[in-house]
């Protein structure tokens, strides 16, 4: 599903809706396409605008000007906020908003207001849980309390994925994580996104998980799009990095200093090395050179 | 957003705010008092006027007063109905007005019950809006100090309260996103019957249960962390000395409250 933003401005307040030129904006003129199956990060300050766009997204705020167009409809004004059920989000920590005494019920949850029978609701429940690699028989009468920190975030991602949503939104899903379950989850969002071809969008604040796993990367500061495209190129650009006050990630930095040294191609951006890779290719091109250090 | 900012105390620096916060609870009470005794509806209309009168002298917003009053409209209906139309006393002057019958005394009385009620809200909100929490509770640990010698627990029950009314907006918060985040998985359950809502509202009330106790567990632990045990050798921050302009709020409060028994 393609998601457009036609010159979208957003404000909190009520008072200077009809002059969102002059008044308190959130959001500012703001014009976009989202492709279906993209992997898209949206990086910016605190404040910069980002939770207020997810929300737009999600059908949860209305713009103050402009319109959010879900498959070239705007549901507003079309009156069908069942679009917006086309658009999963799952907000910074969704373990905490687990309730139910298994992890069935807690995933069926949103299946019970569909229609379904009881052996629909297993199957969408099964294959869920197939999505975010959970047993199900392991793991269906089990209370969600009683989990892992990433179990119970893979339960509570099931939760939106039961609904089959066409896009996911994610707000800081790694927050909290350790490097194992962080790895998990983008193994999970990657398959979704290759296999069911779920547009993925999340928030992030890890240069070097946006540069990993985003194919495009959207930088808001102060209400407005700053940057718009390839990570690898966003990130190597030194003057968005210090209006953000980022620093370039190591990995990028590395792979300047292999091309510097001539070990990698000028121009290849595709290809990201560990440090055990470059200081692997950094001693062979030494030996090469037969220098001794 | 607008629900917290309802509850919130905001500096205006407003004469309200500079007021000292023992006097304010002690004219809070006097004039609580008086709005209650007095069976007068001039009296009563007058002490609600001034009230709303100290509402924009605190510099707080219309737009919260009139949204405090319609949230009270409920109780307002009820209670009308209630004293003109179900406990009409005969021999009271009845009124018919197409098919309903009303006593003509009841509205009077509905009308003061109604000021009780608006006035009250009104009281409570100027003390609650115009005092920041940390002020209030000290304010009312002085006023509680002499049951310290019976051993009560006074400043434990007042860091309690405290506590509760900052946390007030917090839940209110954490209760709108848990909300968000219910409806983003609830396959639009919030659009269908009266019985589908109905069942997501527990899916919102148990997780703000459980963040409410990892809230307060993790405030306790902060606390403690910093040292605090109760009020064992705590030294005061700030020092309150009454002005003039306190004792003048006292005596104000002590005439409203006399003028009952005159009028």
């Amino acid at each position: 599903m393609q998601i457009r933003l036609d010159h979208v401005s957003f404000t909190y307040s009520r008072r200077s809706r009809k002059k969102v030129q002059q008044g308190p904006y959130v959001l500012k003129e703001l014009d976009l396409t989202i492709e279906s199956g993209e992997m898209m990060a949206i990086a910016g300050k605190s404040g910069s605008g980002k939770s207020t766009f997810l929300q737009l997204l999600k059908g949860f705020l209305a713009p103050t000007e402009g319109s959010v167009l879900l498959a070239g409809i705007n549901p507003h004004q079309a009156r069908r906020p069942e679009l917006f059920d086309k658009v999963g989000f799952i907000f910074q920590y969704p373990e905490h908003q687990l309730f139910s005494t298994t992890v069935f019920d807690d995933i069926a949850f949103g299946l019970q207001s569909a229609g379904l029978t009881d052996a629909e609701k297993e199957a969408k429940v099964r294959q869920a849980m197939a999505a975010v690699q959970l047993d199900y028989e392991t793991f269906k009468d089990c209370s969600p309390f009683e989990l892992s920190g990433g179990e119970k975030r893979r339960v509570a991602i099931a939760g939106v994925v039961v609904l089959e949503p066409e896009v996911l939104i994610l707000d800081e899903p790694t927050a909290g994580l350790d490097l194992q379950s962080r790895t998990a989850l983008f193994d999970l969002l990657h398959g979704m996104n290759r296999e069911q071809g779920i547009t993925v969008m999340w928030v992030s604040h890890q240069l070097e998980e946006i540069l990993a796993h985003a194919t495009r990367l959207i930088a808001l500061k102060e209400g407005r799009f700053l940057a718009d495209g390839h990570p690898h190129i966003l990130l190597s650009d030194p003057v968005l990095l210090e209006a953000f006050g980022w620093e370039e990630p190591p990995a990028l930095a590395i792979t300047r200093l292999l091309q510097e040294l001539g070990v990698v191609e000028k121009g290849e951006q595709s290809r990201l090395w560990t440090p055990q890779e470059a200081s692997e290719a950094i001693i062979g091109l030494l030996d090469r050179q037969r220098i001794t250090v | 957003m607008a629900g917290t900012s309802f509850l919130l105390y905001q500096k205006r620096n407003s004469w309200l705010e500079r007021w000292d916060p023992r006097m304010k609870i002690i004219a809070v009470l006097l004039f609580g008092a008086a709005l209650l005794l007095t069976h007068s509806l001039g009296l009563k209309t007058a002490q609600l006027l001034l009230l709303i009168v100290l509402w924009g002298v605190a510099k707080l917003s219309w737009r919260v007063l009139v949204f405090t009053l319609l949230s009270l409209s409920i109780f307002f209906a009820s209670t009308m109905i209630y004293q003109s139309v179900l406990t009409a006393v005969p021999g009271e002057d009845m009124i018919t007005w197409g098919w309903l019958t009303f006593s003509a005394q009841g509205v009077i009385r509905g009308v003061m019950m109604c000021e009780q009620i608006a006035g009250i809200v009104l009281l409570l909100a100027l003390l609650v809006r115009t005092t920041s929490p940390i002020v209030l509770a000290e304010g009312l640990e002085m006023l509680l100090k002499p049951l310290k010698k019976w051993r009560l627990p006074v400043h434990e029950a007042v860091m309690m309260f405290s506590i509760a009314l900052r946390f007030l907006p917090i839940l209110i918060e954490e209760f709108d996103k848990i909300r968000k985040a219910q409806l983003a998985r609830g396959g639009g359950f919030h659009r269908k019957g009266v019985a589908s809502r109905f069942r997501g509202v527990l899916p919102m009330l148990m997780p703000l249960f459980v963040m409410s106790i990892i809230r307060a567990k993790d405030l306790a632990v902060a606390m403690e962390s910093r040292c605090y045990q109760g009020d064992e050798g705590r030294t005061p921050i700030r020092i309150y000395r009454l002005q003039r302009s306190d004792y003048a709020v006292f005596s104000f409060s002590i005439v409203n409250l006399a003028a009952i028994f005159v009028l």
